[in-house]
């Protein structure tokens, strides 16, 4: 199916709503889900993925520079700690312990607007701005579900043997299963119809056939 | 560029004043409105309009194609004619079949795109689309008006004159979708389109072109009914129907949930009202329009009609302070220091709410040298107020939250009634609702409208904080005020950008929410069918492609 940044953003805000997370976080989840997809990069997967696992209950504790998980078993939420990378709005070298769906921090490097790169096992992704750039050993270590450890740090200047990611306006085809599970988490923020809300939730009543 | 206000200039209307709902919910159209801008694109720019295709039988079954070359690029409302049993002729966004379906389209349409979009296009939000579509509509007939005019016609005659004017169109769209609604064009890629530079441009045009089809519809009919005997509309009823539209809550929530736009909105008309006041003087074309403008008002309000008893006291009260404008904008008047001010001050003294901003959008009229680049600045790229600023300190957005939002902690949520209604998202219908919370079900699924109550929470936590501490690090250990931090940094930068008001109490009347941004669309003729629903016009009285360079048609939604 094809849809538009502008459905993957509605549908991502709902569907990251209806699986538990404060609005102002599903806010920053659709936002990053259009910014992948608006890159071609995959966002189903890795958001299917945060959200069955409801990483954001877990607090993110910051030492120096690594933030990790409060506790032993639990896991990084990618929008919650990526919204905190780009409040900082720094380029400060940060390692993250024990994050799920990590390709989701992408877009907050980004949106902090620094020359960074972020790493993880088997992926490297360059951003300097407006451009980013990608190498990876394949698209499992891209969609990985979790990364033991992401490392952000200013670009230090190396060659990087990777590909320009390319910037696309028109309709973005997503998997149809994973966009109907998304729609699923979506249906979780709609309220089921009552007698009285048939009559007066949308104000009904006047002739409106004349 | 012009400097945003001239020396010695008067202050723009404080937020205070501007942003409560019940002001907002007085708005009237000015010459920066978007359908008015569009207009005067059209005419600089000389846009042609051509009608490639028409094919349409006696009972209005079958597709037309209206094309626009705007700076070298072309765009195609494809229209479809349908037959509909009039018991499926529903306004309600739940209907399921139309009298026309429409479709904005980039380009010059093939016979197989035609093919394609005839298949999808009359299924509205059930089809699904291309980014080479740029909006979707679809429209009923008024039956009022549509029968009587098509016998007329058919019988070789005008139709009645005031059953024209007491309607005002032949058609009323009930939904025009843009941006990237079921698969269309993302209003990213319509920017490109530099005719489309401005809020909602492309529908507004697609509401121009709709109207040009029922026109060119019942004239049709009329000859495939009439035969040698129909006549064609005489030219200046023909300008008397516009379009109708009918608008329910599916609207509401789009005012708080684009801050930063609703800003530039409103920046932009309080900054044209603030340099007409700032005027020395008054030169005598600029008073000739503007009574012409007044009178051509009063005579518009006699066919201003609503059953709804509130907007009809407003109504007459607005009657009452047009002649009160009158009679006060006399010669003596116009020739004292800065008489536009004297104007403002006298209706912002003595008129009511709808006078006070009608007054507005009068003093605004006269003066398209000095106010019209105002409406290239009412588009946004939202993106760029998205990003919080978490090296912020708690202590200063404890700040902004005391100067910005005041309206807020003046609120007591405690009561039950500030908090009697919630926002919601219907399983059934897709659509934004409004709920009874102590009577329904559903809170737990609340829209986040409700910005002065999470402020206000917001507030409590932040007594709680260390005052140095950073916004960073008070989200990443509090991300339920996330959504309220992000609102509270654009208000700091977008003084215009919050509706003042508390949007689950009690008393709302939801329409107000409705009536701002149509009266920025540029429709007239509010009538509320409910407190959530409501009927409006526009376009009516515009001219058509051919005379709109024509002198004189500048102020045409007075009725000139």
């Amino acid at each position: 199916m094809i849809v538009s940044l502008n459905e993957i953003e509605t549908t991502i805000l709902k569907a990251a709503r209806g699986a538990g997370m404060e609005w102002g976080l599903a806010e920053e989840a659709a936002h990053a889900a259009a910014f992948l997809a608006r890159l071609c990069l995959p966002f189903e997967e890795p958001c299917l993925r945060l959200f069955s696992s409801r990483a954001w209950n877990a607090n993110p504790v910051v030492e120096g520079a690594c933030i990790r998980p409060d506790r032993l078993e639990a896991r990084l939420c990618p929008i919650r700690t990526g919204a905190y990378l780009s409040d900082l709005g720094s380029a400060d070298a940060m390692t993250l312990m024990h994050v799920v769906s990590p390709l989701l921090l992408l877009p907050f490097i980004a949106t902090a607007k620094q020359n960074s790169d972020l790493a993880w096992k088997g992926v490297k992704l360059r951003f300097e701005p407006p451009n980013v750039a990608l190498a990876s050993i394949g698209p499992c270590a891209l969609l990985a579900s979790e990364a033991e450890k992401a490392s952000l740090s200013p670009i230090a200047g190396d060659a990087f043997e990777g590909h320009l990611l390319v910037v696309h306006d028109g309709g973005v085809r997503v998997d149809d299963a994973s966009w109907a599970k998304l729609h699923g988490y979506e249906a979780l923020t709609y309220v089921p119809a009552s007698a009285k809300s048939r009559v007066s939730g949308a104000g009904a009543g006047a002739i409106d056939n004349d | 560029m012009r400097s945003p206000l001239p020396q010695n200039a008067v202050p723009l209307r404080p937020p205070d004043v501007v942003m409560r709902l019940d002001r907002l919910g007085s708005a009237h159209q000015t010459r920066l409105s978007f359908l008015r801008a569009m207009l005067r694109r059209m005419r600089v720019e000389g846009w042609r309009v051509a009608r490639p295709v028409f094919e349409i039988d006696a009972r209005g079954v079958g597709t037309a194609v209206y094309s626009v070359e705007a700076n070298g690029k072309i765009v195609s409302l494809v229209s479809f004619g349908h037959e509909l049993a009039s018991e499926k002729r529903t306004d309600r966004v739940i209907a399921e079949e139309w009298d026309a379906t429409f479709v904005l389209f980039e380009g010059l349409p093939t016979a197989q795109d035609i093919a394609r979009l005839q298949s999808n296009v009359p299924k509205q939000e059930a089809g699904r689309y291309l980014a080479t579509e740029l909006v979707l509509a679809r429209a009923n007939r008024s039956v009022r008006l549509f029968d009587h005019v098509l016998e007329a016609l058919a019988e070789g005659r005008q139709p009645d004159p005031a059953q024209v004017e007491a309607v005002g169109y032949l058609m009323r769209t009930t939904a025009v979708y843009g941006n990237g609604k079921f698969g269309i064009a993302d209003r990213d890629r319509i920017k490109d389109f530099s005719a489309f530079a401005g809020p909602f441009r492309a529908e507004m045009l697609t509401v121009y072109l709709v109207r040009l089809f029922t026109l060119d519809l019942i004239e049709h009919l009329a000859r495939l009914h009439g035969g040698s005997k129909a006549v064609v509309l005489d030219r200046s009823l023909r300008r008397r129907l516009g379009i109708g539209n009918a608008t329910g809550l599916g609207m509401a929530p789009f005012l708080v949930r684009h801050p930063a736009l609703i800003d530039r909105w409103v920046s932009a008309r309080e900054t044209a009202l603030a340099r007409v006041r700032a005027l020395r003087q008054a030169d005598q074309r600029a008073v000739t329009i503007f009574r012409a403008a007044l009178q051509g008002s009063r005579r518009g309000l006699r066919a201003w009609t609503t059953s709804d008893d509130v907007q009809a006291g407003r109504i007459a009260a607005l009657g009452d302070d047009l002649g009160n404008i009158e009679r006060f904008a006399t010669e003596r008047v116009f020739a004292a220091p800065r008489p536009w001010d004297l104007i403002f001050r006298f209706a912002e003294e003595n008129l009511s709410l709808e006078g006070q901003e009608y007054t507005v959008t009068l003093l605004i009229e006269p003066h398209g040298d000095l106010v019209d680049d105002l409406a290239d600045s009412m588009a946004i790229e939202e993106g760029t107020s998205f990003r919080i600023d978490g090296t912020m300190r708690c202590r200063d957005l404890a700040r902004s939250i005391t100067r910005d939002y005041g309206w807020a902690s003046a609120l007591d949520f405690s009561e039950k009634r500030s908090i009697a209604r919630f926002w919601y998202v219907s399983e059934e219908k897709l659509e934004p609702r409004l709920g009874e919370r102590f009577e329904e079900p559903g809170m737990e699924q609340e829209l986040p409208l409700a910005i002065g109550r999470e402020v206000v929470a917001l507030s409590a936590a932040l007594e709680r904080e260390e005052e140095g501490a950073s916004v960073a690090a008070f989200l990443l250990a509090h991300p339920e005020h996330r959504h309220a931090v992000r609102r509270i940094q654009i208000a700091a930068r977008h003084p215009y950008s919050e509706i003042r008001d508390n949007l689950i109490e009690a008393r709302l009347r939801p329409i107000d929410l409705l009536r701002c941004k149509l009266a920025f669309f540029g429709a007239t003729r509010f009538d509320p069918r409910s407190d959530r629903w409501l009927r409006i016009t526009l376009f009516q009285g515009a001219p058509f492609p051919d005379d709109l360079g024509t002198e004189g048609t500048e102020h045409w939604i007075y009725g000139e």
